[in-house]
């Protein structure tokens, strides 16, 4: 229990109390210093009662009632004699075992305290109102502008500082602070906000149509940084690898002068003695990889060999990457038609042509040519990459290409090219991962709009043979991995490719941001790559100018660091999947409106003319048009009719600027960021008793959609019409309906399940390898709540499913996690579970497992509170602050449930941790991602020990540890042994479910805390309900026709 | 006068809502200004290899303390400070510095931060009243008096053009028109706001006059802002630095930012900084010799797994050494009376005791330089911690602030002058 007891003033009332009781023996009532009256009986009852325990000596539970004041108008103090009356009324306190107390005694000292408690707040309601007047949250501000200007992508929030919350929402007056850096906040947004609306040419751009080739597209390989990634993609035609770019050219475009010139011998292909080791890390390479020697392991060389096209003169090249601590004299021998040459290559200089290549001067070749590298008396590392011969006739600006793809690259917008290309494609075989995504970045919206979006695209599947590795040493990346008893490490060899086994979906999503941020992806939608042949696939989307579009196939592992291919696990046992893009098709912008509607918004019929980049209003009657304009924009602003006075003196402020010679618009823009920052249009507000219809429309809209009202909710409030309970009714359902409800669900399940922490943390990769780089499982796992809590509301489906149910909404990913078989492709469907399934219920949903884990380990503790506070609407006290928390501890020797046990044998732990472990114990079954597992894992011991290549390409040592412990005792000494029997015991006290989320939706809805005099409304809103098994439909519906609701 | 503020203070919890008092400005003398800057190390200290095993002026340092024994005489190392009421595991770090109760609970509401009480006081001498710095993560550790987290500048390159590169006449101008249509707005908004505020009663009247508070207080920094921009920037030597984007290079971020604070601090650009080196979403940091370790923030969870113990200690002892270098450098520079580092408070530590435990007590904490008496580790009761707040106190006074009470100060902190 919080006890927040003012000390110093404790040995006055003390005197008080002492006071009280002389009095009381000869049957008067005293008065205390607050000017309250404690009640006779709850005197009497605290003074035979509870002084044993709860005096200032013993204060157990830390609560001292012989100082606690009898002040109930300090809120504090008020939620500690809450807690005396429900420990009382409840039958918990005093103790059974020792307590005399009598029921007419309780009962009588219950309702009084009940009354004074009730007293106190209703006259506070009398006054004030149950809710403080609040601005806008962030979020909420963001909605409001999105819909005010027309601009539903309009992204503002992250640039707001965060809001207070009480209770995790966001909602209540009382801690939506601001300070200077919001108010400053503020006006840059509005200001960004408001100049949106002007960024379009002054001339309707036409729509057009445009395809864009895969095949183009550098991002397509390398993503961004380390050109190890490239070993994630292909090309293709047909299903033939093009080696051309996949393994030597890598197919950049646009292309390198020296690429496709002539011959190129790569290492690879080289003959080589020694032990040479293969490496990426010098990004300069030629084809996969590079040679370097192992300077004592004895003599290395390696000898490149060509067959020529036609006998003549030949330059000859060689790459060797250049850089730190490499031989100045690497000697180099080609041997050609007149005989030998030796040279000595300094490797450390920067190759000069490209930067990819050294030239070693012409020679005469006849039909073949060979080149030698040694490391004997080299004074460092020695680079062996590619040799190149290239024609004398191709230097002189007439190269010859030995395939023709190159050219179609550089030349790509011929379209004679195009039935070529229209074969060509680029096979990918990862997923997205900052800073390793790709995606067509030859086409940037040309401004911000609608665009019809179409994809060619197939799954394929990638074979591979393995060698072993030739050397003593494994590649750079793994030194400690072990994965077979030879200790050798496979190379791949003759990469071949099928079509796939299966459809691929892949997620299209668009981004301005050269830094890709997950969390700033704009998604496009989900398409599924067919196996037998390519597709085409159609998409609508929304373009911010300069948006590229990305894409992410879903399926496939994201690596995180610069591994091979065939070190990543393999997802399917055939090989490794792929989607093999051809090309992106765009039309657009589509546009409907013009000029478009934002524009409209600001400044209605106002002529505009091009200036730079965007447009200005050029008004010829300044001062008729800002007085227009402005009308019609505060109306829609403070979401009611503004009055004359309000209006003048933004219009003052506006003619004043033009005055000051500013422009219209600059004038216009200044005085709407003026209104937009204006308490009326940050506020809700109204006045204590009934909302009036203006006051109840605001109070809706930002319940149900999470911003401003609409034009139908305006139109019934100016009439007087919408606190008609039948039109409210009607109107909530509307209101239901609409996209926007969407919003409502969204937050409200960020706050109250606190979804919004989803990504706070990542599975440890080294005991969770499975999930390293998982978007797809986490975007499910968000989705699924967010669709399961919308179905409660669409379909009215009673709040008990809050715990537990038979189905649940899955799509592969997450079926896959839950083990529920038969479900494929990222759509998602409501699926009856399995009998005996852990899941259904938001109580053992994988997003709440989520977010209540820390990625290492799950803490029963941890879980336990957030099941309390948050389902079960009964939040535990917060731990002493003496006592220390339980150390994690991986190292397999003791499960947390042993380590809590030791905890809870201090008695000032047990007496919470009764409360708070039963439901953190039951959900124990659940890894820190809500996957079911029987046993821990550990780093340090365990029964088996597990290890691999973890799905990011990381090694990794796990050991399986104890066996899950899922019982536990309720504090009632109800026993469960699993989360089945957990949630049926959960399950007897519907109403206490019911309870909690009607509770947790008024402190949403009306923005606040449900105080002790707001039960009988409450228990009210049950009431109706019930019938509906407290359909969650139906509590909406009674919340809003409470009192609680329509008043302030 | 000084009795009437005294006054203020207390009543106000010490965050004054700051009227430019003149006279208790900086007396114009020899004296350097005070300095001071808070520094939040995300993820702390393996516990262990931070404190030091005994205690007094010769103690023995501990193995992270051997990394800045060159500078034992200027810092002192604590044990046994808290804030009390703060839990919340990593949630505590926006209660580092103002040590409001319960960061982790659903009801919290924050309060201002150490920094923003001494820039509130000694703000308006400089051209930036504070610097709110953060690396890798946006979180901030100021906050006003209205608890808004102040937010932070996360580029050592976009710092060091505020501070010293000049923008031509006709960027300045534009940025004076700039200014000036924000107050212009704001003028506006304060006409309107008052009309409100008398419409309603009284419990949503100080939610209203809140905003209006804001709303002035944010003019006021306009107007100032305004008479900055007409001055010339100082001139420096050190060149633009070149801040890395790959978040890897964290070391290489701290190494940039401590160099912009000494600058900032030696032109007199502002006397108040604050630093959060967020550790907790750094993917991974990468050495001098190229070396890398991933997963910091899951390191740190090392359930006592040898392998994760080492690696984080590695981690740390660069911490170390990175802090070690910012001390060296602040003592390189000579002022009329003393280093810099004698005229700046460097308070080093972070906001949980354990990052494996993730509690809140017993924080790893130096407070180095200031004119502090120095070279001890004051060793607290670790059962029942003093609070942090105490050397807040003593922190504000060295200011030259009068203040005998911040969050949850029980006084000042005894051993330190």
């Amino acid at each position: 229990m919080q006890i927040s007891v003012n000390r110093p003033n404790s040995y006055m009332l003390k005197q008080a109390f002492v006071g009280l009781f002389a009095l009381f023996s000869v049957g008067l009532i005293t008065s205390f210093a607050f000017g309250e009256k404690i009640p006779v009986s709850l005197n009497h009852v605290i003074e035979n009662h509870c002084m044993d325990c709860h005096d200032d000596v013993e204060a157990e539970g830390k609560l001292d009632l012989l100082s606690l004041e009898w002040d109930l108008e300090d809120p504090h103090i008020r939620d500690i004699w809450v807690k005396v009356h429900d420990l009382l009324s409840s039958g918990e306190m005093p103790p059974k075992k020792t307590s005399r107390l009598g029921d007419a005694e309780r009962d009588a000292a219950v309702a009084d305290l009940a009354k004074s408690i009730v007293e106190i707040q209703e006259t506070e309601y009398r006054q004030h109102g149950r809710s403080v007047s609040r601005r806008v949250n962030r979020f909420e501000y963001e909605n409001v502008l999105r819909d005010l200007l027309h601009d539903p992508y309009l992204k503002i929030a992250d640039q707001l500082p965060l809001d207070g919350e009480v209770h995790g929402f966001a909602k209540v007056g009382d801690a939506l602070d601001v300070s200077h850096v919001q108010v400053d906040a503020f006006l840059d947004v509005a200001d960004f906000a408001l100049r949106r609306a002007l960024e379009f040419p002054s001339a309707k751009p036409k729509s057009t149509t445009r395809r864009y080739y895969a095949r183009e597209q550098g991002r397509m390989w390398s993503g961004k940084g380390n050109a190890a990634w490239t070993r994630f993609s292909l090309a293709l035609e047909g299903l033939e690898i093009n080696d051309e770019y996949s393994f030597n050219k890598r197919g950049f475009a646009p292309v390198k002068k020296s690429q496709g010139m002539g011959i190129t011998v790569d290492d690879i292909a080289a003959e080589r003695t020694g032990s040479w080791r293969e490496s990426t890390h010098r990004p300069n390479h030629i084809g996969a990889s590079y040679m370097a020697t192992d300077k004592d392991k004895g003599p290395h060389s390696i000898k490149w060999k060509a067959t020529l096209p036609k006998p003549g003169a030949y330059e000859v090249r060689v790459s060797f990457c250049g850089g730190n601590n490499l031989a100045t004299n690497a000697p180099y021998t080609i041997r050609h038609a007149k005989g030998e040459s030796r040279l000595l290559v300094d490797q450390g200089v920067k190759p000069t042509i490209d930067g990819l290549w050294f030239p070693l001067g012409r020679f005469t070749f006849g039909e073949t040519a060979e080149v030698t590298l040694i490391d004997e008396g080299a004074d460092d590392w020695v680079i062996a990459d590619a040799v190149q011969f290239v024609q004398i006739d191709d230097l002189d600006g007439n190269p010859t290409r030995n395939r023709g793809t190159s050219e179609s690259v550089a030349n790509a917008s011929d379209n004679q090219l195009a039935p070529q290309l229209e074969e060509a494609s680029t096979a990918i075989f990862r997923g997205a991962y900052t800073p390793f995504y790709y995606g067509f970045e030859k086409f940037k919206a040309p401004i911000r709009g609608d665009y019809r979006i179409r994809l060619k695209a197939r799954s394929v599947l990638r074979q591979t043979d393995y060698v072993a590795w030739e050397g003593e040493k494994k590649p750079r990346f793994y030194p400690n991995l072990v994965l077979d008893a030879t200790r050798r490490f496979p190379t791949p060899v003759n990469d071949r490719i099928l079509a796939g086994k299966r459809s691929e979906p892949v997620k299209v999503y668009s981004s301005t941001l050269d830094e890709p941020n997950t969390q700033n992806m704009l998604p496009i939608g989900i398409f599924e790559a067919p196996p037998d042949s390519p597709e085409v696939f159609a998409l609508e989307s929304f373009l911010e100018k300069g948006a590229m579009v990305k894409l992410d196939c879903m399926r496939l592992p994201s690596p995180m660091v610069p591994a091979m291919p065939h070190t990543i696990q393999k997802s399917d046992p055939d090989g490794y999947p792929g989607v093999a893009f051809h090309w992106l098709e765009v039309e657009g912008p589509i546009i409907e409106q013009w000029p478009p509607a934002s524009y409209r918004e600001l400044f209605g019929e106002v002529p505009f003319k091009q200036l730079g980049r965007h447009v200005v209003a050029v008004s010829e009657q300044p001062l008729s048009d800002a007085r227009k304009l402005l009308t019609g924009f505060m109306d829609r602003a403070y979401r009611r009719p503004v009055a004359t006075a309000e209006l003048d003196r933004f219009y003052r402020y506006a003619t004043q600027l033009l005055k000051q010679d500013h422009t219209f618009t600059e004038a216009m823009i200044a005085t709407y960021s003026a209104v937009l920052a204006s308490p009326e249009f940050l506020f809700h507000c109204g006045q204590p008793g009934e909302l009036d219809d203006f006051a109840l429309a605001e109070r809706l809209s930002f319940f149900l959609s999470e911003s401003m009202p609409d034009e139908q909710l305006r139109t019934l409030a100016q009439r007087g019409k919408l606190h008609e309970p039948a039109t409210l009714r009607a109107e909530v359902d509307r209101l239901l309906d609409k996209p926007e409800a969407s919003r409502f669900v969204k937050e409200f399940l960020n706050s109250w399940l606190k979804l919004n922490e989803i990504n706070d943390t990542d599975p440890d990769r080294e005991l969770y390898p499975e999930y390293a780089g998982d978007w797809w499982l986490v975007n499910s796992m968000v989705e699924e709540s967010r669709l399961y809590f919308a179905d409660l509301v669409a379909s009215n489906r009673p709040a008990r499913n809050v715990i537990a149910a038979d189905y649940t909404f899955l799509d592969e990913r997450l079926a896959r996690h839950y083990g529920v078989p038969g479900i494929s492709g990222p759509s998602f469907q409501r699926v009856l579970l399995p009998k005996k399934s852990p899941y259904g219920g938001i109580l053992t949903q994988a997003a709440v497992l989520k977010v209540t884990a820390n990625g290492t380990v799950t803490s029963p503790v941890l879980r336990g509170v957030y099941v309390m506070e948050r389902l079960l609407g009964d939040p535990p006290a917060p731990p002493p602050p003496s006592i220390p928390a339980v150390e994690p501890d991986i190292r397999g020797a003791a499960t947390i449930r042993e380590l809590l046990k030791k905890h809870r044998a201090d008695a000032s732990c047990a007496s919470c941790h009764k409360k708070i472990d039963p439901p953190g114990f039951a959900l124990e079954s659940f890894d820190v991602m809500g996957r079911w597992r029987e046993n821990y894992r550990s780093l340090g011991q365990g029964s088996t020990r597990i290890e691999g290549v973890g799905r990011s390409g990381n090694e990794f040592v796990h050991y399986v540890a104890q066996k899950v412990d899922a019982s536990g005792k309720m504090p009632n000494g109800e026993a469960f042994k699993n989360i089945l029997e957990f949630k049926q015991v959960l399950l007897q006290d519907e109403e206490a479910i019911a309870r909690n989320l009607t509770e947790q939706l008024l402190v949403y809805a009306t923005g606040a805390p449900v105080g002790f005099v707001d039960r009988d409304d409450v228990l009210a809103i049950l009431e109706k309900t019930r019938s509906s098994q407290f359909g969650v439909r139906s509590l909406i519906h009674e919340i809003i026709q409470s009192p609680l609701f329509l008043q302030k | 006068m000084k009795q009437s503020r005294r006054t203020f203070l207390r009543a106000a919890g010490v965050g004054l809502s700051l009227p430019l008092l003149e006279s208790f400005g900086a007396a114009p003398s020899e004296a350097s200004p005070k300095r001071m800057i808070a520094i939040d190390q995300d993820l702390g200290f393996i516990p262990k290899l931070f404190f030091p095993e005994t205690s007094g002026r010769h103690y023995a340092l501990s193995p992270y303390l051997e990394k800045i024994a060159a500078h034992r005489e200027q810092f002192t190392v604590f044990s046994g400070l808290s804030h009390p009421g703060v839990d919340g595991g990593h949630r505590a770090d926006k209660t580092f510095l103002t040590a409001a109760p319960h960061p982790g609970r659903a009801s919290f509401r924050n309060s201002i931060s150490l920094d923003q009480v001494m820039a509130n006081n000694v703000g308006h001498q400089t051209r930036f009243r504070s610097l709110s710095l953060g690396i890798n993560d946006p979180r901030s550790l100021s906050y006003t008096q209205a608890g808004v987290e102040i937010p932070t500048i996360q580029n050592a390159a976009d710092l060091y053009k505020k501070m010293f590169l000049q923008g031509d006449r006709k960027a300045m101008e534009e940025q004076l028109v700039r200014l000036r249509r924000k107050g212009s707005i704001l003028d506006v908004v304060m006409g309107q706001s008052s009309d409100l505020s008398k419409r309603v009663n009284a419990s949503d009247r100080e939610r209203i006059d809140q905003y209006l508070t804001a709303v002035r207080s944010l003019e006021q920094r306009l107007t100032e802002a305004q008479a900055w921009e007409t001055r010339p920037k100082p001139k420096v030597h050190e060149a633009m630095p070149k801040y890395p984007s790959d978040k890897k290079q964290f070391f290489e971020m701290v190494r940039m930012m401590n160099e912009m604070s000494r600058l900032a601090f030696q032109t007199d650009s502002t006397r108040v900084i604050t630093l959060f080196l967020g550790g907790v979403r750094t993917p991974g940091v990468k050495f001098e010799n190229g070396r890398a370790i991933g997963g910091y923030h899951n390191l740190s969870h090392h359930g006592k797994d040898e392998l994760k113990l080492k690696q984080l200690e590695e981690i740390e002892t660069v911490q170390m050494e990175l802090f070690g270098e910012l001390l060296r450098d602040l003592q390189q520079v000579e002022e009329s009376d003393g280093s810099l580092l004698d005229n700046t408070m460097v308070l080093y530590g972070c906001h949980m005791g354990d990052a494996n435990i993730h509690n809140n007590n017993n924080l790893p904490v130096i407070l180095a330089g200031g004119g502090f008496k120095h070279g001890q580790h004051l060793a607290f009761n670790e059962q029942n911690n003093t609070p942090m707040c105490d050397m807040f106190v003593s922190m504000l006074q060295k200011m030259g602030i009068e203040a005998d009470r911040f969050g949850s100060s029980s006084g000042t902190l005894t051993g330190l002058t």
